[in-house]
């Protein structure tokens, strides 16, 4: 039986930087159920690591705004003090494993260590019971426990991966944020991973949430995919019908842009690139790159329900 | 070109947006000021000359303190000197030439000399000279007469003298008129002053209660006379003289030991200052970023030989070496630049420059360089020498007041040019001088706040030089 | 500079032969062993055509495309461009001449520029160093940027490399390739550093001008997908050796080494139905170069491995259709 474990209701963060106000998340909301896998497409500078930054609350210095609601299993997340965030929801409810986490790791503390820290600091475990879990952790991720003893440098690419994930999991959180997990990886070990992941999401019923740019990768774990855009997301819906048939005109683009071994179908591109995060488009902001752009285009397009959980954010579909 | 100059300008508009940069410039310019004072005002050759003639500095006080410590003291004091000369035009003395008769025939000449001048300070002056110029065949009796305005007629010289030049510093104690007068406080007030006067308290202090202790004395104010007589047989004799009361401030910087004119040292040390320390700075820098890039760029043996080279010279201790150096050999300014950088460039910053160079030469667009065909010369001085540029410009700047003050230390030491008028070599004759001890601060101050302001001037230029080319953290 | 005259006639504008590529390990003064980052690799390169090189890092395909660039030098085999073995060719001669008739594209777009240049002197360096007079400099930049896509060129003749996007300056890095005209590229990971969706736009723009142009093109690359998008052959490399090669249809539709066969069924497609399948892997990972496996160097990972494989290195058999396997299966 599962319910609704996250929702994000108009989630805004913006930077402050020298070149002006940089609107990272500019408005998102999307839901996650326990046990489902989120996938949140887009390309670089869309924003979807400032989302990830928002939801885990890693926030730098110059943040201008940061508002909306976060409901984690019930609580709104957004009211809580970064002391009380820090004690009860970051590394327990909800982890993060970061872009190339396996260079991360530090060099100079041993596995167990590294596994053990979150555990003592923050839930106040006795250091021998948390070498127990830590333990448990690695046998999670396939590591033999030697490894608890040796350093990070002694891992190959594929176990240091591991051992972030068992990181993300060893307080038993309910959701893992992935960024980018499988970038620095080659295939097979990358192959691997996946497979772990989704063994882990069975298991332990896990509710990811999955931030890469690689399309076909994002396939293999999403039950619903997101597509970001200039700080928004511009259509969210279940993986069965974004892999093949994504209804807004940059979803088309991004999907018709992936390379495909299995089939000979003829490979597109969008052409030009991202706006900037400081001065978007006025109205829809992928209106100087759609081929299908209208005069009403010029206006912020309306959210368009398709089905409960599942939004596209595009005048053509304003008919409906 | 043009390009440059923007890249200049936008520079320039970036660094004066930090106070820091700002008054650190401004202390730069006050320096150029100086220095282009200097060479125009007191073209070096020249001046060289004057420095070391003591002669020419005849007329200016000892030790004089600078002359705008009046509106802070509040006290009037004698700046420069009131010089009386019978041999210049309306310069004080008026000759007058009588010939002695006698049985209706000349036998001689009177030469009277008299001259007057206001005294109106409220302190004494430092001293009080006389020269005599006689030129004479047969010897001539000179009596000089002191008059003070309350009247008072001292008696100061009888002199029989010959053809040639005679120096009296009237102003101590011991002078034979000093006693003659001491007795006459003495019978006039009835009581003997505590201490022992001098030449300068009898010639111009007040005739009152307050010369009977020192530390109540003053100086008399009004008219005073001087007469000078002369006799002499030789018809055709001439007799000059030259008074002069020299007061206790001076100009902009006082004067040292030697009458000098402090301030022209203080801008003579500006001008060699900067371009040691600039020259310094930049060759030193340059010939390290030199050996480091072709250390780092050729590897193997030529890099081991020259990293073992640097470690060799690391150790060699500086100072004693330029000690000895200058033991054997006279150093000139220039010269001792040379020694400077020759020594200097050996040390961390080779190996640190090296250390940027192996990392550049790891990049891709070196690579790519060489894969469309550039040499290694072109691929140094294009594409590596650019990367470490924004570095080196701070640690130039920075650098430049540590050269000033090695060449300031040198000097005082006595090992840098002995000729050269730099703060250095003031600081060294102050302290030769004994200036701390005997209270004339201003002789060591002077040249010490130039050296000081010199260094913050370069440090606040270069760390916001920095912080502008070499940014650490940014915003994200 | 001699020509084979068999050379001259035919297509083969690179041909390299059994290159290694071995790195001693020095221990003070002796040499302890080496890294054998290119074991015995044979290949040809027609006019025209775009060969991929595909293998995980680490598998020495880039220490290979140095070697033939002229920037790494090969511990034996020859490398023969144009009928010239340029492994023996002195080196002033490969900086003067060869430089003008391969370039070189890298994989990271900001790092293969150098950052206090302007685009216009970055585009002019190759130009400048062999010699192109002053006048045609200025219009062979103009027009390489119009090629390219960015547009206005006098727009970008003043702008410096952060001021750019990665796709932006990978254009650069390809316009600076062409520039000189010459007849082969090698690319080394062009895309990988870019996002997903302008990898098809690079790649397609690639593809135009080296029609355009008649140039040849090695494709370094691990990505499988933009491989046979992009190219007309592709060659599996694995522990410093080719493993396979053949036409791209053939080795991605039908592929006979067994290597070439795990990595293949690995890699996804976007499917929704991914998520309920585990992907088949093999297990370990690829042989460190200093002390590779006995006989065929990927048996311990092989699921088809037999006795001889262990035993003794297969060669690289030849199979109709100009297609190459280095397996004992196919015996």
């Amino acid at each position: 039986m599962s319910s609704e474990l996250l929702n994000v209701e108009d989630l805004y963060l913006y930077y402050r930087t020298s070149l002006g106000l940089v609107k990272a998340v500019d408005g998102v909301n999307f839901s996650l159920k326990q046990g489902e896998t989120l996938a949140i497409i887009g390309e670089s500078g869309c924003g979807k690591t400032s989302v990830a930054r928002a939801l885990i609350r890693f926030l730098p210095r110059n943040v201008a705004r940061f508002t909306g609601r976060i409901l984690l299993d019930g609580i709104d997340v957004m009211r809580l003090s970064d002391d009380e965030f820090d004690k009860f929801i970051r590394w327990k409810k909800i982890s993060y494993v970061t872009q190339a986490a396996i260079n991360s790791l530090n060099p100079v503390l041993k596995i167990v260590d590294h596994l053990i820290e979150p555990l003592i600091l923050h839930m106040n475990m006795p250091k021998k019971e948390a070498i127990e879990l830590a333990k448990e952790a690695l046998k999670k991720v396939g590591i033999t426990e030697e490894f608890l003893w040796r350093y990070p440098f002694e891992l190959s690419g594929g176990m240091r991966q591991r051992v972030v994930i068992a990181l993300a999991i060893i307080s038993n959180p309910k959701i893992v944020i992935l960024d980018e997990p499988t970038s620095a990886l080659d295939v097979m070990t990358q192959a691997n991973i996946i497979n772990l992941l989704k063994e882990l999401k069975y298991r332990m019923s896990l509710s990811y949430i999955f931030i890469t740019h690689d399309i076909a990768v994002s396939s293999e774990l999403s039950d619903r995919v997101a597509v970001m855009y200039a700080g928004q997301i511009v259509e969210i819906g279940s993986a069965e019908r974004m892999y093949t048939e994504p209804l807004h005109p940059y979803s088309k683009g991004l999907l018709n842009s992936v390379p495909r071994l299995r089939s000979d179908k003829t490979i597109t591109f969008v052409p030009g690139s991202p706006p900037s995060l400081v001065n978007p488009p006025k109205g829809c902001r992928f209106r100087p790159r759609c081929p299908y752009a209208k005069p009403v285009c010029e206006k912020d397009p309306p959210i368009i329900k398709i089905r409960s959980e599942e939004y596209v954010r595009c005048w053509l579909y304003a008919e409906k | 070109m043009s390009q440059a100059l923007r890249g200049i300008i936008k520079s320039a508009r970036v660094l004066l947006r930090y106070k820091s940069f700002t008054l650190g410039f401004v202390i730069l310019l006050l320096m150029l000021a100086l220095s282009v004072y200097a060479i125009v005002c007191h073209p070096y050759d020249k001046t060289i000359k004057i420095w070391y003639d003591y002669k020419a500095w005849e007329d200016y006080p000892k030790l004089a303190r600078p002359a705008w410590i009046k509106f802070f003291t509040g006290v009037n004091e004698l700046e420069g000197t009131i010089t009386l000369s019978s041999r210049a035009i309306s310069s004080g003395f008026v000759k007058i030439r009588t010939p002695i008769a006698y049985g209706g025939e000349v036998r001689g000449v009177y030469i009277i000399l008299e001259a007057a001048f206001k005294y109106d300070y409220d302190t004494l002056p430092s001293q009080i000279v006389r020269w005599l110029y006689i030129n004479s065949s047969k010897p001539v009796y000179v009596t000089i007469t002191w008059v003070k305005p309350e009247g008072t007629n001292i008696n100061i010289s009888k002199l029989m003298l010959n053809q040639g030049e005679y120096y009296a510093d009237l102003s101590v104690e011991g002078l034979s008129f000093v006693h003659e007068y001491t007795q006459y406080i003495v019978s006039k007030f009835g009581v003997t002053p505590k201490y022992e006067l001098n030449g300068i308290i009898v010639l111009m202090g007040r005739e009152d209660a307050s010369i009977l202790s020192k530390s109540t004395v003053k100086p008399s104010k009004g008219v005073y006379k001087i007469i000078a007589r002369a006799e002499t047989a030789d018809l055709n004799a001439d007799v000059d003289i030259k008074i002069n009361i020299y007061g206790t401030l001076y100009g902009i910087a006082g004067t040292d030991e030697y009458r000098r004119d402090l301030f022209i040292a203080i801008a003579w040390g500006a001008p060699l200052a900067l371009s040691f320390g600039l020259v310094a700075s930049v060759l030193t820098t340059l010939v390290q970023m030199l050996i480091a890039a072709v250390s780092a760029w050729y590897g193997g043996i030529a890099d081991n030989f020259i990293q073992r080279l640097n470690e060799v010279f690391m150790v060699v201790p500086f100072l004693p070496i330029v000690a000895l150096i200058s033991l054997f050999y006279r150093l000139t300014i220039w010269s001792l630049l040379a020694v400077v950088v020759a020594l200097g460039i050996w040390g961390g910053s080779v190996k640190t420059f090296r250390a940027m160079f192996l990392q550049i030469k790891e990049m891709p667009y070196v690579e790519a360089a060489k894969a469309y065909g550039s040499g290694d010369l072109r691929i140094v001085v294009l594409y590596m020498i650019p990367r470490v540029i924004p570095t080196i410009i701070p640690t130039i700047v920075i650098s430049i007041p540590s050269y000033v003050f090695l060449e300031a230390a040198l000097a005082l030491l006595g090992l840098s040019d002995p000729t050269a008028i730099t703060w250095g070599k003031v600081l060294e004759e102050a302290y030769s001088g004994a200036a701390m001890y005997k209270g004339y601060y201003h002789w060591i101050l002077a040249p010490s706040i130039m050296l000081f302001l010199i260094s913050i001037a370069f440090a606040l230029i270069g760390y916001t030089l920095d912080r502008v080319f070499n940014p650490r953290l940014k915003e994200m | 500079m001699q020509r084979s005259n068999i050379d001259r006639v035919s297509n083969s504008l690179l041909i390299a032969k059994d290159v290694r590529i071995w790195y001693p390990i020095r221990k003070f003064l002796s040499i302890i062993g080496y890294v054998r980052a290119v074991d015995g690799v044979s290949f040809e390169v027609h006019r025209g055509e775009i060969a991929a090189v595909v293998g995980e890092s680490g598998c020495g395909k880039s220490t290979l495309a140095k070697a033939v660039m002229g920037l790494t030098p090969v511990t034996s085999g020859s490398i023969i461009f144009n009928g010239v073995d340029i492994t023996k060719l002195p080196k002033s001669t490969l900086r003067t001449w060869y430089t003008s008739q391969v370039g070189y594209v890298q994989q990271d777009p900001f790092g293969a520029m150098p950052p206090f240049m302007t685009i216009k002197s970055i585009l002019e360096e190759p130009l400048k160093i062999h010699k192109v007079p002053k006048k045609e400099r200025q219009e062979r930049i103009y027009n390489a940027l119009q090629e390219m896509g960015l547009t206005p060129p006098e727009e970008f003749f003043n702008k410096y490399p952060h001021m750019l996007s990665g796709g932006q300056l990978q254009r650069i890095a390809i316009a600076r390739a062409l520039i000189l005209r010459p007849k082969l590229i090698v690319a080394d990971e062009p895309v990988s550093m870019l996002d997903a969706s302008v990898r098809i736009e690079i790649l397609t723009l690639f593809k135009e001008l080296k029609d355009k142009y008649n140039v040849s093109v090695i494709y370094i690359t691990h990505d499988f997908a933009t491989a046979k998008y992009f190219s007309d052959r592709i060659i599996v490399m694995y522990a410093g050796q080719f493993v396979e090669k053949g036409p791209t249809k053939e080795v991605i539709y039908n592929p006979k080494h067994p290597y070439t066969e795990a990595l293949l069924s690995v890699l996804p497609d976007p499917d929704p139905n991914n998520r309920s399948v585990m992907r088949k892997t093999i297990p370990g990972e690829p042989p460190n170069l200093i002390n590779p496996p006995s006989g065929c160097r990927f048996h311990p990972r092989c699921p088809y491995v037999f006795d001889k494989c262990k035993r003794e290195e297969p060669p690289m058999i030849m199979l109709k259709n100009n297609i190459g396997v280095k397996c004992w299966r196919y015996a």
